[in-house]
């Protein structure tokens, strides 16, 4: 017996095509769609090529807008970031970045306060106070301090921005700092765009920075959270530091010494530094008009004066101070070719080479390298677990970041026990394997860059199947400084031949003859003596 | 265009309309900042309709149930099979009177891929499908097991293929099980490292017993009483089309959809054992209300506290409509949140706060809260928690407040519908748990319905005091400090065996 309930959406299914051009077509955006008359700059409009119905702007001020319609959404999606992270701290004062995130929100000038003209110079007071604390300890000024901080509470409005979002029907999804930019998240319903825009803009331009002292602890607890208290993570950080060097990317962020004296005016300085128009994008998912939003992005965010008086912060780093968006690229200063450290984490070896940044056209290249490795059926996997019982799980792992990136290929030992000759002896199988991808018997094969080819690309359609999802990538792209990366994904994966990725494994991944060995070795051996399951303190 | 659409797209044509009106009105200069603009409890989705017209469902004549969406926005089609089948079950009898080994049900799962299907070994069946760009994998929890399927549109009959294989005909290779079983032995010796994870193993062992299945963490010894035959067994037992719903959503055209299941899974049949029924839900042993610590060095400890909560009486229970606003109000996720709003937005002691009045279904739900926080601002972080349970047990809650909350809900709605694939999985847990289609359509009505009154008695009922189980892992917290709290058991728990999770020693 069948029972049907049968509704369909063939309108849908005409209105967008979809098929297959080997394995993905191209497919343009929607028909119906005007071009944008906006003409401000010369990168937008640019009609899409891909699958995605992206439409991307730049406003007359430098700000760049992502608008992809979506008509089986009720809900919108959208988002801003800044071209700014961590790396860009300040010498001195790690944490910057992330502070600054969480300041914004705190409020504005007519946002979480109750009256801004009694309580500026208040928060002024209040920052010279603990600048001198700083500098010399005085029971006088603790006692003027706790006063002022007294009197700001009864003024200001903690959750006011929460309140006006939720008026609004603006669900904050939170904001994430990492080492390059700093990005804030939201979804609402489609009345809720204009006010969205426009509390948006309010905070981007014209931040309180009020409740330091409170952000500053919160910001101690949630690295305590995230890299303290896991085990793994503190490795991590130690080999960032080991392979990187003296370059912002080797610096841990938010070392807690310094985020606590990190001042209210260092702060200021990096907002304007930082966040200005020419380093910020946003994106719109949902079922919207880009010309719409376009409007509404030109009345507000469009209104965001370029700064022209950027002063670098007193004690900034040469890298940062000034710099134009994702420049200069960096490199990797490693201290040496082997790093060991021990952790109550699993045994494993790595190998990390320098690669390219995100923007670079290898880039893509590496991606579908790291492919070609991968899977079960990937060459380590049937190379590395298949033949040798050891192995608990072998990968490849590619990170490209604004101003520079990595290759890893790493193997996982199956016990606890294993001494450092094992794991010295993974390193030398992970070498073997990637030595083979360029000897003449064993090189890559068309079906090894198809089969890569195909995960991709599906994988990245499956990446973006939500809003959210697909917001948060348009705008990881764009502040890692490829904007055009997802509408151009498909071409790009396609475009990769075997013949670039053989000269892209001898020029970053295996030596030369008569060359030295390239790639940082890192080896991880469990903690001596540690009992896993938490069972023993 | 469907009813449901059309109705969706007529009410983003009038907040089109209001967008002008919002653009002028959302900042307003100085003190009058200080309230929210606009009436909160103003649906901002007035016209929002649950878009279950876009649904289509079968029934093939085995009593397999398909529920598709087609969407040809993209160029994915997902397959997920989904079946009332999980760690549940293992409580019921198995044959002889004897018992499933615990955690069975999750291994099972976890083989109807991985240990390759019909024909194929794991290794073929992942070049087959890594070749084509799918993903083929199989879940398994307390109350669903399945097999999820993704991949191009154009290998739909494909995946069909595997998905019908993996649940019919999944190989339970030996060597295959000793290999994937060695594999889950060596995860298990990570799971617990964090102060966060052993809290929540520690917080589910005291309230539900620890020999009850939703608090028994799987342990190594379980692990290696698993069989060929008891897997075998427990398949044949519980995977059956009638404990089936399958959800299709892509690029896909329905009816070649049902030709390709009629294919392949028409012939799937009961294999001639009386299906079990039941379980009725597992005896509850909670341990006596009180603060539990297990000491540990480190930056930071974690809470967690609550005890158990209500089991929904049905579809139409307005209690839990209260609960369900009690919970935003308490630890949700929106801006009213009283934990978050105090541990962190106004102390600063803490990163984060999660938590729920939970109401189950099958099961009762729980009342939970966790935070991670510095050992210095430990225990005035509980003291604060406990303040807002017992504010909520005492006074009525605002009515701006209420109305933030249940704003915050009823504007999520569309959230849980945003994609194909959400709206036919939805639609298939409806028909899993029995819950009327227009569960979700009437939601916003109902919680309409709530009143102050609702919420403070569901706060009564469901947030007790003197129930709540605490446990801290973390360096260890001052005993005195803790009895100005009204703690009068304090208990230290007991190191355990990383293999067997049996306590080790006792500390003094």
């Amino acid at each position: 017996m069948t029972h049907s309930r049968r509704a369909g959406l063939l309108m849908m299914r005409t209105a967008v095509r979809v098929g297959f051009l080997g394995i993905l077509v191209l497919a343009g955006h929607e028909p119906g769609i005007a071009q944008p008359e906006e003409n401000a700059s010369a990168n937008g409009p640019v009609a899409s090529q891909d699958w995605l119905p992206v439409q991307s702007f730049q406003l007359g001020n430098g700000v760049r807008l992502h608008v992809v319609r979506r008509p089986l959404s009720a809900w919108v999606s959208a988002g801003w970031a800044v071209r700014a992270g961590a790396a860009d701290d300040p010498v001195g004062g790690s944490g910057t970045a992330h502070l600054v995130e969480h300041l914004l929100y705190t409020g504005t000038p007519s946002v979480g306060t109750r009256d801004w003209r009694a309580e500026q110079p208040l928060l002024e007071e209040e920052a010279r106070l603990v600048e001198e604390l700083l500098d010399r300890d005085s029971a006088a000024d603790r006692s003027r301090l706790a006063q002022v901080r007294s009197r700001l509470g009864r003024l200001q409005q903690p959750g006011d921005l929460a309140r006006r979002w939720a008026a609004a029907g603006i669900r904050s999804e939170g904001a994430l700092t990492t080492k390059d930019f700093s990005l804030y998240r939201a979804s609402f319903p489609l009345s809720g765009l204009g006010t969205w825009f426009e509390l948006e803009l309010e905070r981007l331009a014209r931040p309180a920075f009020r409740l330091l002292a409170r952000e500053q602890d919160v910001v101690v607890e949630e690295n305590l959270q995230r890299v303290a208290s896991v085990p793994q993570a503190p490795v991590e950080e130690r080999f960032d530091r080991f392979f990187w060097g003296q370059s912002p990317y080797g610096r841990p962020p938010d070392d807690a010494g310094e985020l606590v004296r990190v001042l209210r005016r260092q702060l200021q300085a990096f907002h304007r530094l930082h966040y200005r128009p020419e380093n910020i994008v946003v994106a719109v998912v949902g079922d919207v008009e880009p010309l719409e939003v376009l409007e509404v992005a030109r009345s507000t965010f469009g209104t965001l004066a370029a700064t022209t008086d950027v002063v670098a912060p007193e004690n900034s780093s040469i890298e940062s101070a000034g710099a134009a968006p994702n420049q200069p690229r960096w490199s990797a200063a490693p201290a040496g070719r082997r790093e060991v450290a021990r952790c109550d984490c699993r045994p494993s070896a790595r190998i990390r080479f320098p690669a390219v940044p995100y923007e670079d056209p290898d880039a893509v290249a590496f991606d579908v390298l790291a492919a070609v490795l991968n899977g079960r059926s990937g060459r380590l996997m049937q190379g590395l677990v298949g033949s040798r019982s050891e192995v608990f799980a072998a990968y490849a792992s590619h990170k490209a970041q604004a101003r520079a990136g990595t290759f890893s290929v790493v193997t996982e030992a199956v016990q606890n026990t294993v001494d450092q000759g094992l794991l010295e002896g993974f390193i030398a199988a992970l070498r073997a394997q990637l030595q083979s991808l360029v000897a003449e018997e064993t090189a890559l094969r068309p079906a090894e860059l198809e089969r890569a080819r195909n995960m991709l690309l599906a994988s990245a359609a499956r990446e973006v199947k939500a809003s959210d999802a697909l917001r948060s990538r348009l705008l990881i792209d764009d502040a890692l400084g490829d904007g055009e990366r997802l509408r151009r994904w498909s071409q790009r994966v396609e475009a990769v031949t075997l013949d670039q990725l053989t000269a892209l494994v001898r020029r970053f991944l295996v030596p030369g003859r008569g060359e030295s060995v390239p790639g940082v070795e890192f080896l991880v051996l469990h903690e001596s003596g540690a009992v896993s399951g938490g069972g023993s303190p | 265009m469907t009813g449901s659409l059309a109705s969706a797209r007529r009410a983003v044509a009038r907040s089109r309309a209001g967008l002008a009106a919002a653009l002028s009105s959302v900042l307003v200069a100085g003190t009058a900042a200080a309230q929210p603009a606009g009436p909160v409890d103003a649906p901002a989705t007035p016209g929002f309709r649950v878009p279950y017209d876009a649904v289509t469902e079968q029934r093939l004549d085995n009593g397999l149930r398909l529920v598709v969406v087609e969407d040809p926005t993209q160029p994915l089609v997902d397959i997920a099979a989904a079946l009332d089948v999980g760690g549940r079950l293992e409580s019921l009898p198995a044959a002889a009177g004897t018992e499933w080994p615990p955690g069975i049900a999750s291994f099972v799962a976890s083989m109807l891929t991985r240990g390759g299907v019909g024909s194929m070994d794991g290794f073929t069946l992942a070049v087959q499908s890594e070749f084509r760009g799918a993903e083929v994998r199989s879940f398994g929890g307390r109350n669903r097991s399945g097999v999820l399927a993704s991949g191009l549109a154009t290998h739909l009959d494909q995946l069909v293929q595997w998905v019908a294989l993996a649940l019919t005909a999944p190989r339970f290779d030996a060597a295959e099980i000793d290999r994937y079983r060695a594999n889950a032995l060596r995860s298990l010796e990570g799971r617990y490292r964090t102060t966060g994870s052993i809290a929540e193993r520690e917080w589910q062992a005291l309230v539900f017993g620890a020999d009850h299945g939703r608090a028994r963490p799987l342990r190594m010894v379980d692990a290696e009483a698993w069989s060929v035959e008891a897997v075998r067994s427990f398949h044949s037992s519980f995977y059956r089309p009638e404990r089936t719903v399958i959800a299709i959503a892509g690029s896909v055209d329905t009816s070649e959809v049902v030709r390709a299941f009629e294919r392949h899974l028409g012939s799937w049949g009961n294999p001639g054992i009386p299906a079990p029924t039941g379980p009725s839900p597992e005896a509850v042993s909670s341990a006596a209300p009180g603060l539990y610590q297990f000491a540990v060095p480190a930056p930071q400890g974690t809470f967690v506290l609550g005890h158990l909560g209500a089991r929904r009486a049905s579809w139409q229970d307005r209690e839990a409509d209260a609960i369900a606003l009690l919970s935003e109000i308490f630890a949700g996720g929106g801006p009213v949140s009283r934990l978050r709003g105090r541990l962190r937005d106004r102390e600063g002691w803490v990163y984060g706060v999660s938590g729920a009045v939970g109401i189950g279904s099958l099961e009762p739900g729980l009342v939970q809260a966790a935070w991670s926080v510095a050992p210095e601002n430990a225990v005035a972080s509980l003291g604060a928690a406990l303040e807002e349970i017992e504010r909520l047990r005492r006074l009525e809650p605002p009515a701006q407040e209420i109305a933030v909350a249940r704003r915050t809900m009823v504007e999520a709605l569309p959230t849980l519908f945003d994609t194909a694939e959400e709206i036919a999985g939805r639609y298939a847990e409806d028909l899993l748990l029995n819950r009327p289609h227009s569960f979700w359509q009437d939601r916003a009505a109902r919680l309409r319905a709530v009143g102050a009154d609702d919420i403070r008695r569901a706060a009564r009922k469901w947030l007790r005091p003197e129930d709540l189980i605490v446990v801290w892992v973390g360096p260890a917290l001052p005993r005195r400090e803790i009895q100005r709290l009204g703690f009068e058991r304090i208990v230290d728990l007991p190191a355990r065996d990383p293999r067997s999770l049996e306590p080790v020693r006792l500390r003094p």
